[in-house]
Protein backbone atom coordinates (compact mmCIF):
# COMPACT_ATOMS: atom_id res chain seq x y z
CA UNK A 1 0.00 0.00 0.00
CA UNK A 2 1.68 3.12 -1.28
CA UNK A 3 5.09 1.60 -0.75
CA UNK A 4 7.92 1.79 -3.20
CA UNK A 5 9.27 -1.44 -4.57
CA UNK A 6 12.98 -1.29 -5.01
CA UNK A 7 15.05 -2.98 -7.64
CA UNK A 8 16.05 -5.81 -5.32
CA UNK A 9 12.46 -6.57 -4.38
CA UNK A 10 11.43 -6.41 -8.01
CA UNK A 11 14.12 -8.91 -8.98
CA UNK A 12 13.07 -11.19 -6.12
CA UNK A 13 9.49 -11.18 -7.27
CA UNK A 14 10.34 -11.92 -10.88
CA UNK A 15 12.69 -14.72 -9.83
CA UNK A 16 10.01 -16.24 -7.68
CA UNK A 17 7.32 -16.24 -10.33
CA UNK A 18 9.57 -17.59 -13.10
CA UNK A 19 11.58 -19.92 -10.85
CA UNK A 20 14.86 -18.69 -12.27
CA UNK A 21 17.85 -17.41 -10.37
CA UNK A 22 17.95 -13.87 -9.06
CA UNK A 23 21.09 -13.26 -10.99
CA UNK A 24 19.42 -14.01 -14.31
CA UNK A 25 16.48 -11.82 -13.42
CA UNK A 26 18.68 -8.96 -12.35
CA UNK A 27 20.60 -9.16 -15.60
CA UNK A 28 17.37 -9.37 -17.52
CA UNK A 29 15.78 -6.27 -16.00
CA UNK A 30 18.98 -4.28 -16.52
CA UNK A 31 19.37 -5.53 -20.07
CA UNK A 32 15.73 -4.97 -20.95
CA UNK A 33 15.67 -1.37 -19.85
CA UNK A 34 19.12 -0.63 -21.22
CA UNK A 35 17.84 -1.81 -24.61
CA UNK A 36 14.66 0.22 -24.26
CA UNK A 37 16.60 3.29 -23.19
CA UNK A 38 18.98 2.97 -26.11
CA UNK A 39 16.13 2.61 -28.57
CA UNK A 40 14.42 5.65 -27.06
CA UNK A 41 17.61 7.68 -27.27
CA UNK A 42 17.79 6.69 -30.90
CA UNK A 43 14.39 8.26 -31.30
CA UNK A 44 12.48 5.03 -31.59
CA UNK A 45 9.19 4.12 -30.02
CA UNK A 46 9.28 0.93 -27.98
CA UNK A 47 6.41 -1.39 -27.35
CA UNK A 48 6.64 -4.10 -24.71
CA UNK A 49 3.93 -6.71 -24.73
CA UNK A 50 1.86 -6.75 -21.59
CA UNK A 51 3.42 -3.56 -20.27
CA UNK A 52 2.90 -0.73 -22.71
CA UNK A 53 4.42 1.71 -25.11
CA UNK A 54 7.23 4.16 -24.45
CA UNK A 55 7.39 7.11 -26.78
CA UNK A 56 9.55 10.18 -26.98
CA UNK A 57 7.75 13.38 -27.86
CA UNK A 58 9.37 16.62 -28.78
CA UNK A 59 8.00 19.49 -26.73
CA UNK A 60 7.94 22.90 -28.33
CA UNK A 61 9.43 25.87 -26.50
CA UNK A 62 6.82 27.65 -24.45
CA UNK A 63 6.41 30.29 -21.83
CA UNK A 64 5.94 29.42 -18.23
CA UNK A 65 6.42 30.80 -14.76
CA UNK A 66 9.04 29.96 -12.23
CA UNK A 67 7.13 28.08 -9.57
CA UNK A 68 9.22 29.62 -6.80
CA UNK A 69 9.50 33.24 -7.85
CA UNK A 70 6.49 33.54 -10.12
CA UNK A 71 8.64 35.18 -12.79
CA UNK A 72 7.83 34.39 -16.37
CA UNK A 73 10.46 32.14 -17.90
CA UNK A 74 11.01 30.53 -21.24
CA UNK A 75 10.82 26.75 -21.26
CA UNK A 76 13.05 25.47 -24.02
CA UNK A 77 12.11 22.70 -26.36
CA UNK A 78 12.94 19.31 -24.95
CA UNK A 79 12.18 15.64 -25.33
CA UNK A 80 9.60 14.09 -23.13
CA UNK A 81 9.14 10.41 -22.51
CA UNK A 82 5.56 9.29 -22.40
CA UNK A 83 4.28 5.92 -21.34
CA UNK A 84 0.97 4.40 -22.34
CA UNK A 85 0.14 1.26 -20.40
CA UNK A 86 -0.97 -1.82 -22.29
CA UNK A 87 -4.72 -2.26 -22.28
CA UNK A 88 -4.59 -5.45 -20.21
CA UNK A 89 -2.29 -3.83 -17.65
CA UNK A 90 -4.40 -0.67 -17.45
CA UNK A 91 -7.52 -2.73 -16.90
CA UNK A 92 -5.88 -4.84 -14.24
CA UNK A 93 -4.83 -1.74 -12.36
CA UNK A 94 -8.18 -0.02 -12.69
CA UNK A 95 -9.89 -3.18 -11.52
CA UNK A 96 -11.39 -1.65 -8.35
CA UNK A 97 -13.24 0.91 -10.48
CA UNK A 98 -13.94 -1.34 -13.42
CA UNK A 99 -17.68 -1.42 -12.83
CA UNK A 100 -18.12 2.29 -13.59
CA UNK A 101 -19.07 3.77 -16.89
CA UNK A 102 -19.24 7.32 -18.07
CA UNK A 103 -22.79 8.54 -17.92
CA UNK A 104 -24.37 11.31 -19.94
CA UNK A 105 -26.25 13.74 -17.77
CA UNK A 106 -29.39 15.33 -19.09
CA UNK A 107 -28.73 19.01 -19.52
CA UNK A 108 -32.39 19.91 -19.21
CA UNK A 109 -32.39 18.97 -15.56
CA UNK A 110 -34.26 21.52 -13.49
CA UNK A 111 -35.25 21.75 -9.85
CA UNK A 112 -38.91 21.30 -10.77
CA UNK A 113 -38.14 18.00 -12.40
CA UNK A 114 -36.26 16.84 -9.35
CA UNK A 115 -39.19 17.83 -7.18
CA UNK A 116 -41.54 15.92 -9.47
CA UNK A 117 -39.45 12.81 -9.02
CA UNK A 118 -39.57 13.24 -5.28
CA UNK A 119 -43.35 13.37 -5.35
CA UNK A 120 -43.58 10.27 -7.44
CA UNK A 121 -41.58 8.44 -4.85
CA UNK A 122 -42.79 9.43 -1.43
CA UNK A 123 -40.57 6.77 0.03
CA UNK A 124 -37.65 8.92 -0.97
CA UNK A 125 -37.45 11.06 2.08
CA UNK A 126 -36.01 14.53 1.68
CA UNK A 127 -32.40 14.42 2.63
CA UNK A 128 -31.69 17.45 4.72
CA UNK A 129 -34.22 17.19 7.55
CA UNK A 130 -33.42 13.53 8.06
CA UNK A 131 -29.77 14.18 8.29
CA UNK A 132 -30.08 16.90 10.87
CA UNK A 133 -32.35 14.72 12.98
CA UNK A 134 -30.14 11.72 12.85
CA UNK A 135 -26.68 13.07 13.02
CA UNK A 136 -26.65 16.27 14.97
CA UNK A 137 -30.33 16.53 15.97
CA UNK A 138 -30.20 19.12 18.70
CA UNK A 139 -31.86 17.62 21.70
CA UNK A 140 -33.70 20.83 22.38
CA UNK A 141 -35.69 20.09 19.25
CA UNK A 142 -36.44 16.61 20.44
CA UNK A 143 -37.60 17.58 23.86
CA UNK A 144 -41.03 18.98 23.09
CA UNK A 145 -41.82 15.80 21.23
CA UNK A 146 -40.91 13.65 24.17
CA UNK A 147 -42.77 15.69 26.70
CA UNK A 148 -45.95 16.27 24.81
CA UNK A 149 -47.30 12.74 25.09
CA UNK A 150 -46.42 12.70 28.78
CA UNK A 151 -49.47 14.42 30.27
CA UNK A 152 -51.77 12.44 28.02
CA UNK A 153 -50.52 9.03 29.00
CA UNK A 154 -49.52 9.59 32.56
CA UNK A 155 -52.93 9.86 34.21
CA UNK A 156 -53.73 6.29 33.13
CA UNK A 157 -50.39 5.31 34.43
CA UNK A 158 -50.80 6.25 38.01
CA UNK A 159 -54.53 6.06 38.35
CA UNK A 160 -54.55 2.49 37.29
CA UNK A 161 -51.74 1.13 39.39
CA UNK A 162 -52.82 2.98 42.54
CA UNK A 163 -55.74 0.79 43.48
CA UNK A 164 -53.77 -2.28 42.59
CA UNK A 165 -51.04 -1.11 44.83
CA UNK A 166 -48.14 -1.84 42.59
CA UNK A 167 -46.36 1.50 43.09
CA UNK A 168 -46.58 1.10 46.85
CA UNK A 169 -43.66 -1.30 47.19
CA UNK A 170 -41.70 1.07 45.11
CA UNK A 171 -42.47 3.90 47.40
CA UNK A 172 -41.60 1.81 50.40
CA UNK A 173 -38.35 0.91 48.83
CA UNK A 174 -37.71 4.49 48.20
CA UNK A 175 -38.31 5.33 51.79
CA UNK A 176 -35.99 2.63 52.89
CA UNK A 177 -33.33 3.65 50.53
CA UNK A 178 -33.65 7.33 50.86
CA UNK A 179 -35.21 9.48 53.54
CA UNK A 180 -34.94 12.54 51.36
CA UNK A 181 -37.95 11.94 49.08
CA UNK A 182 -40.26 12.21 52.06
CA UNK A 183 -40.11 15.94 52.57
CA UNK A 184 -39.74 16.64 48.94
CA UNK A 185 -43.40 16.67 47.87
CA UNK A 186 -44.67 18.50 50.98
CA UNK A 187 -43.12 21.88 50.49
CA UNK A 188 -44.11 24.05 47.57
CA UNK A 189 -42.80 22.97 44.20
CA UNK A 190 -40.16 25.68 44.31
CA UNK A 191 -38.07 24.14 47.10
CA UNK A 192 -38.71 20.75 45.59
CA UNK A 193 -36.78 21.85 42.60
CA UNK A 194 -33.89 22.80 44.77
CA UNK A 195 -33.83 19.63 46.80
CA UNK A 196 -34.45 17.19 44.05
CA UNK A 197 -31.36 17.20 41.84
CA UNK A 198 -29.11 15.57 44.41
CA UNK A 199 -31.36 12.71 45.49
CA UNK A 200 -32.26 12.05 41.88
CA UNK A 201 -28.71 11.37 40.98
CA UNK A 202 -28.32 8.78 43.72
CA UNK A 203 -31.77 7.38 43.70
CA UNK A 204 -32.83 6.88 40.17
CA UNK A 205 -30.61 3.90 39.62
CA UNK A 206 -32.21 1.63 42.21
CA UNK A 207 -35.60 2.82 41.06
CA UNK A 208 -34.79 1.77 37.56
CA UNK A 209 -34.33 -1.77 38.72
CA UNK A 210 -37.29 -1.62 41.08
CA UNK A 211 -39.94 -0.65 38.54
CA UNK A 212 -38.79 -1.37 35.07
CA UNK A 213 -42.17 -2.57 33.90
CA UNK A 214 -44.37 0.48 34.28
CA UNK A 215 -41.71 2.72 32.83
CA UNK A 216 -40.92 0.92 29.61
CA UNK A 217 -44.41 0.60 28.15
CA UNK A 218 -45.07 4.27 28.76
CA UNK A 219 -42.04 5.23 26.84
CA UNK A 220 -42.68 2.96 23.95
CA UNK A 221 -46.37 3.52 23.58
CA UNK A 222 -46.56 7.26 22.99
CA UNK A 223 -44.49 7.12 19.84
CA UNK A 224 -41.90 4.91 18.26
CA UNK A 225 -38.92 6.94 19.35
CA UNK A 226 -35.70 6.92 17.41
CA UNK A 227 -33.46 4.06 18.45
CA UNK A 228 -30.66 6.37 19.34
CA UNK A 229 -32.59 8.32 21.86
CA UNK A 230 -34.21 5.51 23.73
CA UNK A 231 -31.56 5.20 26.40
CA UNK A 232 -31.72 8.86 27.27
CA UNK A 233 -35.44 9.24 27.75
CA UNK A 234 -35.33 6.39 30.24
CA UNK A 235 -32.91 8.25 32.34
CA UNK A 236 -35.02 11.33 32.06
CA UNK A 237 -38.31 9.82 32.97
CA UNK A 238 -37.45 7.64 35.88
CA UNK A 239 -37.09 10.57 38.24
CA UNK A 240 -40.15 12.16 36.67
CA UNK A 241 -42.28 9.13 37.28
CA UNK A 242 -41.33 8.62 40.84
CA UNK A 243 -41.87 12.22 41.68
CA UNK A 244 -45.28 12.22 40.14
CA UNK A 245 -46.13 8.97 41.86
CA UNK A 246 -45.58 10.48 45.27
CA UNK A 247 -47.49 13.56 44.26
CA UNK A 248 -50.47 11.55 43.10
CA UNK A 249 -50.63 9.84 46.46
CA UNK A 250 -51.85 13.14 47.80
CA UNK A 251 -54.05 13.54 44.73
CA UNK A 252 -54.17 17.28 44.60
CA UNK A 253 -54.60 18.48 41.13
CA UNK A 254 -53.03 21.85 41.62
CA UNK A 255 -49.97 20.49 43.31
CA UNK A 256 -49.98 17.89 40.68
CA UNK A 257 -49.66 20.31 37.86
CA UNK A 258 -46.92 22.11 39.69
CA UNK A 259 -45.15 18.87 40.28
CA UNK A 260 -45.46 18.04 36.64
CA UNK A 261 -43.88 21.33 35.75
CA UNK A 262 -41.16 20.75 38.28
CA UNK A 263 -40.74 17.26 36.93
CA UNK A 264 -40.20 18.60 33.47
CA UNK A 265 -37.54 20.94 34.74
CA UNK A 266 -36.04 18.16 36.82
CA UNK A 267 -36.20 15.82 33.90
CA UNK A 268 -34.14 18.22 31.85
CA UNK A 269 -31.77 18.80 34.74
CA UNK A 270 -31.53 15.09 35.41
CA UNK A 271 -30.89 14.43 31.79
CA UNK A 272 -28.18 17.02 31.73
CA UNK A 273 -26.54 15.45 34.75
CA UNK A 274 -26.93 11.96 33.43
CA UNK A 275 -26.05 12.83 29.90
CA UNK A 276 -22.72 14.06 31.15
CA UNK A 277 -22.06 11.31 33.67
CA UNK A 278 -23.36 8.44 31.59
CA UNK A 279 -20.02 7.74 29.99
CA UNK A 280 -18.33 7.87 33.33
CA UNK A 281 -20.86 5.44 34.74
CA UNK A 282 -19.99 2.88 32.13
CA UNK A 283 -16.53 2.66 33.49
CA UNK A 284 -17.59 2.69 37.11
CA UNK A 285 -17.75 -0.86 38.36
CA UNK A 286 -20.04 0.00 41.24
CA UNK A 287 -22.89 1.35 39.18
CA UNK A 288 -22.35 -1.04 36.33
CA UNK A 289 -24.98 -3.46 37.60
CA UNK A 290 -27.76 -0.94 37.43
CA UNK A 291 -26.61 0.71 34.27
CA UNK A 292 -25.73 -2.47 32.46
CA UNK A 293 -29.19 -3.42 31.20
CA UNK A 294 -29.75 0.02 29.74
CA UNK A 295 -26.35 0.15 28.13
CA UNK A 296 -26.52 -3.29 26.61
CA UNK A 297 -29.93 -2.41 25.24
CA UNK A 298 -28.52 0.62 23.57
CA UNK A 299 -25.59 -1.17 22.01
CA UNK A 300 -27.64 -4.05 20.68
CA UNK A 301 -30.14 -1.67 19.17
CA UNK A 302 -27.39 0.28 17.49
CA UNK A 303 -25.53 -2.78 16.31
CA UNK A 304 -28.57 -4.31 14.70
CA UNK A 305 -29.79 -1.20 12.91
CA UNK A 306 -26.58 0.56 11.91
CA UNK A 307 -24.29 -0.96 9.32
CA UNK A 308 -20.82 0.44 9.10
CA UNK A 309 -17.92 -0.25 6.81
CA UNK A 310 -14.39 0.93 6.39
CA UNK A 311 -13.05 2.94 3.50
CA UNK A 312 -9.65 1.89 2.23
CA UNK A 313 -7.55 3.03 -0.67
CA UNK A 314 -9.27 0.50 -2.90
CA UNK A 315 -12.70 0.51 -1.34
CA UNK A 316 -14.24 3.94 -1.79
CA UNK A 317 -17.77 5.24 -1.34
CA UNK A 318 -18.84 4.02 -4.75
CA UNK A 319 -17.46 0.57 -4.09
CA UNK A 320 -19.42 0.41 -0.86
CA UNK A 321 -22.51 1.64 -2.64
CA UNK A 322 -22.11 -1.08 -5.22
CA UNK A 323 -21.69 -3.63 -2.47
CA UNK A 324 -24.73 -2.63 -0.43
CA UNK A 325 -27.14 -1.19 -2.98
CA UNK A 326 -26.05 -2.96 -6.18
CA UNK A 327 -25.21 0.27 -7.92
CA UNK A 328 -22.20 2.55 -7.50
CA UNK A 329 -24.36 5.63 -7.97
CA UNK A 330 -25.81 5.57 -4.51
CA UNK A 331 -22.54 6.65 -2.96
CA UNK A 332 -24.12 10.08 -2.66
CA UNK A 333 -26.34 8.82 0.13
CA UNK A 334 -23.47 7.27 2.01
CA UNK A 335 -21.80 10.64 1.69
CA UNK A 336 -24.91 12.46 2.90
CA UNK A 337 -25.10 10.12 5.87
CA UNK A 338 -21.48 10.72 6.80
CA UNK A 339 -21.14 14.35 5.81
CA UNK A 340 -19.82 15.23 9.24
CA UNK A 341 -16.76 12.98 8.90
CA UNK A 342 -16.17 13.21 5.16
CA UNK A 343 -15.06 16.54 3.84
CA UNK A 344 -14.34 15.53 0.26
CA UNK A 345 -16.21 12.52 -1.14
CA UNK A 346 -13.49 12.04 -3.72
CA UNK A 347 -10.83 11.86 -1.08
CA UNK A 348 -12.00 9.85 1.86
CA UNK A 349 -9.20 8.99 4.22
CA UNK A 350 -8.44 5.27 4.16
CA UNK A 351 -9.56 3.74 7.44
CA UNK A 352 -12.58 6.00 7.80
CA UNK A 353 -15.51 4.06 9.19
CA UNK A 354 -18.69 5.17 7.50
CA UNK A 355 -22.31 4.45 8.34
CA UNK A 356 -24.24 2.72 5.60
CA UNK A 357 -27.80 4.05 5.73
CA UNK A 358 -30.65 1.58 5.23
CA UNK A 359 -31.81 1.56 1.61
CA UNK A 360 -35.37 2.59 2.50
CA UNK A 361 -34.20 5.76 4.12
CA UNK A 362 -33.35 7.46 0.84
CA UNK A 363 -35.54 5.35 -1.38
CA UNK A 364 -32.57 3.54 -2.80
CA UNK A 365 -33.51 1.02 -5.43
CA UNK A 366 -31.01 -0.07 -8.05
CA UNK A 367 -33.80 -1.42 -10.25
CA UNK A 368 -35.71 1.83 -10.26
CA UNK A 369 -34.45 4.15 -13.00
CA UNK A 370 -35.96 7.20 -11.29
CA UNK A 371 -34.10 6.45 -8.09
CA UNK A 372 -30.88 5.94 -10.03
CA UNK A 373 -31.35 9.15 -11.94
CA UNK A 374 -31.97 11.06 -8.76
CA UNK A 375 -28.75 9.74 -7.28
CA UNK A 376 -26.87 10.68 -10.42
CA UNK A 377 -28.21 14.18 -10.34
CA UNK A 378 -27.40 14.49 -6.70
CA UNK A 379 -23.88 13.28 -7.29
CA UNK A 380 -23.54 15.82 -10.05
CA UNK A 381 -24.73 18.55 -7.71
CA UNK A 382 -22.24 17.48 -5.08
CA UNK A 383 -19.35 17.37 -7.49
CA UNK A 384 -20.32 20.68 -9.02
CA UNK A 385 -20.21 22.26 -5.58
CA UNK A 386 -16.61 21.17 -5.08
CA UNK B 1 11.13 -1.02 -32.02
CA UNK B 2 8.32 -3.49 -31.62
CA UNK B 3 7.99 -6.22 -29.09
CA UNK B 4 9.47 -8.93 -31.30
CA UNK B 5 12.60 -7.00 -32.12
CA UNK B 6 13.06 -5.98 -28.52
CA UNK B 7 12.81 -9.57 -27.31
CA UNK B 8 15.29 -10.71 -29.93
CA UNK B 9 17.78 -7.99 -29.04
CA UNK B 10 17.58 -8.74 -25.32
CA UNK B 11 17.79 -12.49 -25.98
CA UNK B 12 20.91 -12.20 -28.09
CA UNK B 13 22.55 -9.80 -25.61
CA UNK B 14 21.89 -12.19 -22.75
CA UNK B 15 22.57 -15.36 -24.70
CA UNK B 16 19.17 -16.82 -23.96
CA UNK B 17 16.21 -17.95 -25.98
CA UNK B 18 13.36 -15.61 -26.89
CA UNK B 19 10.97 -17.88 -25.01
CA UNK B 20 12.92 -17.27 -21.82
CA UNK B 21 12.83 -13.54 -22.37
CA UNK B 22 9.12 -13.62 -23.15
CA UNK B 23 8.54 -15.48 -19.91
CA UNK B 24 10.56 -12.94 -17.96
CA UNK B 25 8.72 -10.02 -19.55
CA UNK B 26 5.43 -11.66 -18.69
CA UNK B 27 6.64 -12.07 -15.10
CA UNK B 28 7.62 -8.41 -14.95
CA UNK B 29 4.21 -7.40 -16.27
CA UNK B 30 2.70 -9.66 -13.62
CA UNK B 31 4.59 -7.85 -10.90
CA UNK B 32 3.38 -4.50 -12.24
CA UNK B 33 -0.17 -5.80 -12.37
CA UNK B 34 -0.29 -7.09 -8.83
CA UNK B 35 1.82 -4.50 -7.08
CA UNK B 36 0.59 -1.41 -8.90
CA UNK B 37 -2.92 -2.80 -8.45
CA UNK B 38 -2.22 -2.46 -4.75
CA UNK B 39 -1.14 1.16 -5.23
CA UNK B 40 2.54 0.39 -4.81
CA UNK B 41 5.02 1.95 -7.18
CA UNK B 42 7.75 -0.05 -8.87
CA UNK B 43 11.13 1.56 -9.31
CA UNK B 44 13.49 0.63 -12.12
CA UNK B 45 16.80 2.35 -11.41
CA UNK B 46 18.15 4.41 -14.28
CA UNK B 47 14.88 4.19 -16.14
CA UNK B 48 11.95 5.42 -14.12
CA UNK B 49 9.13 4.65 -11.76
CA UNK B 50 5.80 3.02 -12.51
CA UNK B 51 3.28 4.53 -10.16
CA UNK B 52 -0.47 4.13 -10.07
CA UNK B 53 -2.50 7.27 -9.54
CA UNK B 54 -6.11 7.71 -8.65
CA UNK B 55 -8.07 10.05 -10.85
CA UNK B 56 -11.13 11.56 -9.24
CA UNK B 57 -14.62 11.44 -10.53
CA UNK B 58 -15.49 14.57 -12.48
CA UNK B 59 -18.06 16.17 -14.69
CA UNK B 60 -16.85 16.94 -18.19
CA UNK B 61 -18.49 18.45 -21.20
CA UNK B 62 -18.38 16.69 -24.51
CA UNK B 63 -16.54 19.11 -26.81
CA UNK B 64 -18.75 18.37 -29.79
CA UNK B 65 -22.20 17.64 -28.48
CA UNK B 66 -21.90 19.87 -25.42
CA UNK B 67 -23.44 17.17 -23.28
CA UNK B 68 -22.36 16.95 -19.69
CA UNK B 69 -20.93 13.66 -18.71
CA UNK B 70 -20.03 12.17 -15.41
CA UNK B 71 -16.66 10.50 -15.72
CA UNK B 72 -16.12 7.83 -13.07
CA UNK B 73 -13.03 7.70 -10.87
CA UNK B 74 -10.23 5.47 -12.03
CA UNK B 75 -6.72 4.37 -11.27
CA UNK B 76 -4.19 4.91 -14.03
CA UNK B 77 -0.65 3.65 -14.24
CA UNK B 78 1.67 6.60 -14.54
CA UNK B 79 5.31 6.59 -15.39
CA UNK B 80 7.90 9.02 -14.15
CA UNK B 81 11.18 9.17 -16.03
CA UNK B 82 14.32 8.95 -13.98
CA UNK B 83 16.56 11.96 -14.11
CA UNK B 84 19.35 9.91 -15.68
CA UNK B 85 17.28 8.94 -18.69
CA UNK B 86 15.69 12.38 -18.87
CA UNK B 87 19.11 13.97 -19.21
CA UNK B 88 20.11 11.44 -21.86
CA UNK B 89 16.99 12.11 -23.88
CA UNK B 90 17.39 15.83 -23.82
Amino acid sequence: MNTKITFVELVDMIAESTSTTKRVCELFVKELFATVSQALIDGEQVKIKGIGTFKVARMKPRKGVDVNTGEPIQIESHNKLTFTPDKSLAEAINQPFAQFETVVLDDDVTDEKLAAIDEEHPSAIPETPIITNDIGGTLADEFPEFHEPLPATEPDEFFVPEPIGSPKPVQEEKQKLEPAPEPEPEPEPMPAKVIEPEPVAVESEPVKTAEPKPVKPVLEEPEPVDNFYRPEPRNVYTPTQEQIDSASARSKLKRWLWALLAALVLGILGWLIFGGSDNGNKQNAESSQEVAPVDSDATTVEASSVITDTVTSKIVLSTLSDRYYDSPWFWVYIYEENKNIISDPNNVKPGTIVVIPPAEKYGIDANDPASLKKAQRLSWEILKGK
Amino acid sequence: MDNKKLVETVASNMGRTTQDINKLIEAFAGVLRTRCGEMDSVIVPGFGTFEPKKRNERVMQHPKTGKRMLVPPKIVLGFKVSNVLKAKLK
